[in-house]
């Protein structure tokens, strides 16, 4: 028990770390006199500071929500997977998400409110998503429940298929439209959508509240699924809510920063390492605190050093040698 | 006795139809295969008519050899070729989900691709597939060897890894692309499609030709190989050659392609997977199927490629992405419905 207090506190120490050297590392560094004693340049100066603070802010706020999103549905989804490699990114929502934005610029042109206003825009987008994956999930979900690796195979043809038909889409549409239309589905890490985060914080509350509600009964299920029938859990509708729970997560991370395929793996794995429980109430703070770390202070290391690669680019190379390992060594247990 | 005399002949009847359907059904095949081939030879933006060849208008001869049938031969190249390679590596990962697009063979390549660049610059279509095969082969080698690992060998856990891996090797190529300035670069491997083959510009194609040969010439090993380690020693057939063989086809194809023509979707992965639907797991009765169906699958795609928006086209990865997918799913859906019933 001693030691986990040192991991929680460690943890918690340094994901603050990380998000006070995202907001503040670049004071230090800035070639300019932050304070100068000319009282008009200092207001000026404050200025400057709030808005750049401002922003760095949302942009942290924004990698938390994904953060915390992104691990608490790859925990679920490794319980009702069975499977501890697998992670709902490999559904592929980046590519549908791309699809959904280019049909409403196809459709409803660039300058109609459903493209224009972010909130709306937004909850188009999601709810389609959503639908989209409900409708998957039926498909797929509706004879035999075990069928949920099928699932990923299916979702990451519909990937492909949704990547081809929004490339043909985008091909025949107006040039202008097409300009306008990268605004939205460019987003990356490097270049997040900030404005909907005020849509988006509320709403990751309350997807915690209900993942976090249902983590008792993953408990049980994580046991596997005829145990967990045996031991009084309805599998079939938790596994259906746990699934929509993952869609909207990834419909808002996706929106927000852009598809960051290993963080999930990496964060509930090492947090599953760290801790050595099966309980999903510490995995979910302790993998949360983890991809935070890993997004916050990665992004952080990669502003400050002039943008030698991107975090997505490091967390997929450290997410899949670590992937590597994590097969070989489930073989030798 | 003559029960016995009429049961033996109905059979001998019966294995009779069998053998004629098997004929039948290739020679379907082989119908509209040329029925495609001559269409592909016939569409395009400038006129080019059965009369005028026949009349012997210079001109007209011209457009067929100097860009009709470069092209309509690089994709009956290409896509016999990826079947085969496809088929390859699903019997011997014994995985019918398994094709170089799914295990990281043609993320390597365009890493391989990368690292020629970095190191000798523009180079030559050749030497950009050496490096190209090069990087495949290590790639699918490590792969395979990954697979003997894994211990829960679901038939779709398999190539779900193998699409992580290809993953992280794309993500190295990206670092590696970042810190050199080569992003842009990175971004055009892989472009490619049939449109701008003409004469001079698709002859690497042919190396694809001895490592097709080669693998119907081993494709009986292929499928005893398949079936095991322990059993192919029984059978008297040294796995690791065979393989080893299978890996080379593997890579040359998928490299020279790749480096040629730019990444076909699904071509390796549903050939070999329909036509075993039909004709069986046997891989030397079926290789030759699978190149005239896999040809006639690719023709098809082009040929609606060429006319959806004529007389421009749209690239055939999207069409190959539409109609694969499609196709695909299918294939899972059917695939579950047994694993149901």
């Amino acid at each position: 028990m001693r030691h986990h207090k040192n991991v929680w506190m460690m943890l918690i120490v340094l994901s603050i770390v990380a998000i006070l050297f995202y907001l503040f590392f670049w004071m230090l560094t800035t070639p300019y006199d932050l304070f100068p004693s000319d009282p008009e340049r200092a207001d000026r100066m404050l200025s400057a500071i709030k808005s750049i603070l401002s922003r760095k802010s949302s942009q942290v706020m924004a990698m938390i929500i994904s953060a915390i999103l992104i691990s608490s549905t790859s925990l679920i989804f490794q319980t009702l997977t069975n499977n501890r490699i697998l992670t709902p990114s490999l559904i592929g929502f980046d590519a549908i998400f791309v699809l959904v934005q280019t049909v409403i610029v196809f459709f409803f042109t660039s300058s109609s409110i459903v493209y224009v206003n972010p909130y709306i825009n937004f909850l188009v987008a999601a709810t389609l998503m959503i639908v989209l994956s409900l409708l998957m999930y039926r498909l797929i979900l509706r004879k035999n429940r075990n069928h949920i690796i099928f699932l990923l195979l299916v979702g990451m043809v519909l990937s492909t298929l949704s990547r081809s038909l929004a490339t043909f889409l985008q091909t025949v549409m107006d040039p202008e439209e097409f300009q306008s239309l990268l605004i939205r589905t460019e987003v990356s890490i490097a270049n997040m959508n900030t404005t909907i985060i005020w849509l988006s914080l509320p709403l990751m509350v309350l997807i915690v509240i209900l993942i976090v509600k249902n983590f008792r009964s993953y408990d049980v299920m994580s046991l596997g699924e005829s145990q967990a029938i045996g031991l009084g859990v309805d599998y079939a509708k938790k596994l259906n809510w746990g699934l929509i729970y993952i869609a909207l997560a990834m419909s808002i991370s996706t929106a927000m920063i852009g598809p960051i395929s290993f963080l999930g793996l990496i964060a509930v794995n090492a947090a599953r390492e760290i801790l050595k429980t099966y309980k999903h109430f510490p995995l979910f703070i302790a993998s949360s605190l983890i991809a935070i770390i890993f997004i916050v202070l990665g992004q952080g290391i990669i502003v400050e050093t002039g943008y030698l690669t991107t975090v997505t680019v490091l967390i997929s190379m450290i997410g899949g040698a670590y992937m590597i390992y994590l097969v070989l060594k489930e073989n030798k247990t | 006795m003559s029960n016995v005399k009429l049961i033996t002949s109905s059979q001998a009847i019966s294995m009779f139809q069998n053998k004629l359907k098997w004929f039948n059904r290739r020679w379907y095949l082989i119908i509209v295969f040329v029925l495609l081939t001559f269409i592909s030879l016939l569409v395009g933006v400038l006129d080019l008519t059965l009369i005028d060849l026949l009349k012997g208008d210079a001109a007209a001869w011209n457009v067929l050899w100097i860009s009709r049938v470069p092209r309509t031969v690089a994709i009956i190249l290409t896509a016999s070729s990826l079947s085969i390679a496809g088929l390859i590596m699903q019997s011997i990962s014994r995985n019918k989900f398994i094709s170089p697009s799914t295990a990281g063979t043609t993320n390597a390549a365009i890493l391989g691709v990368l690292i020629g660049y970095l190191i000798m610059g523009n180079q030559t279509t050749l030497i950009r597939s050496i490096f190209a095969f090069a990087f495949a082969l290590v790639s699918t080698l490590i792969f395979m060897l990954m697979l003997k690992k894994i211990k829960f060998k679901n038939v779709i856990y398999v190539p779900l890894i193998g699409m992580m891996y290809g993953a992280m090797i794309s993500s190295i190529a990206t670092f590696i692309a970042h810190r050199y300035n080569a992003i842009q670069f990175l971004n055009t491997i892989g472009i490619g499609g049939f449109s701008n083959k003409a004469i001079g510009s698709y002859e690497l194609l042919y190396l694809v030709i001895p490592a097709v040969i080669l693998a119907i010439v081993y494709a009986t090993r292929f499928s005893i190989a398949g079936m095991g380690e322990d059993f192919a020693k029984n059978l008297g057939v040294s796995y690791g050659f065979v393989i080893g063989v299978g890996l080379i086809i593997i890579a040359v194809v998928s490299s020279i392609t790749f480096v040629m023509v730019g990444t076909l979707p699904f071509v390796g992965l549903i050939v070999p997977n329909l036509v075993s639907y039909y004709y069986g797991d046997h891989v030397k009765k079926t290789i030759v199927d699978i190149a005239l169906f896999g040809s006639s699958f690719v023709l098809l795609n082009d040929i609606i490629s060429r006319i959806i928006v004529f007389p421009y086209e749209i690239s055939i990865s999207f069409t190959m992405g539409v109609t694969g997918a499609i196709i695909f799913l299918l294939i899972i859906f059917r695939r579950m419905k047994h694993a149901t019933s």
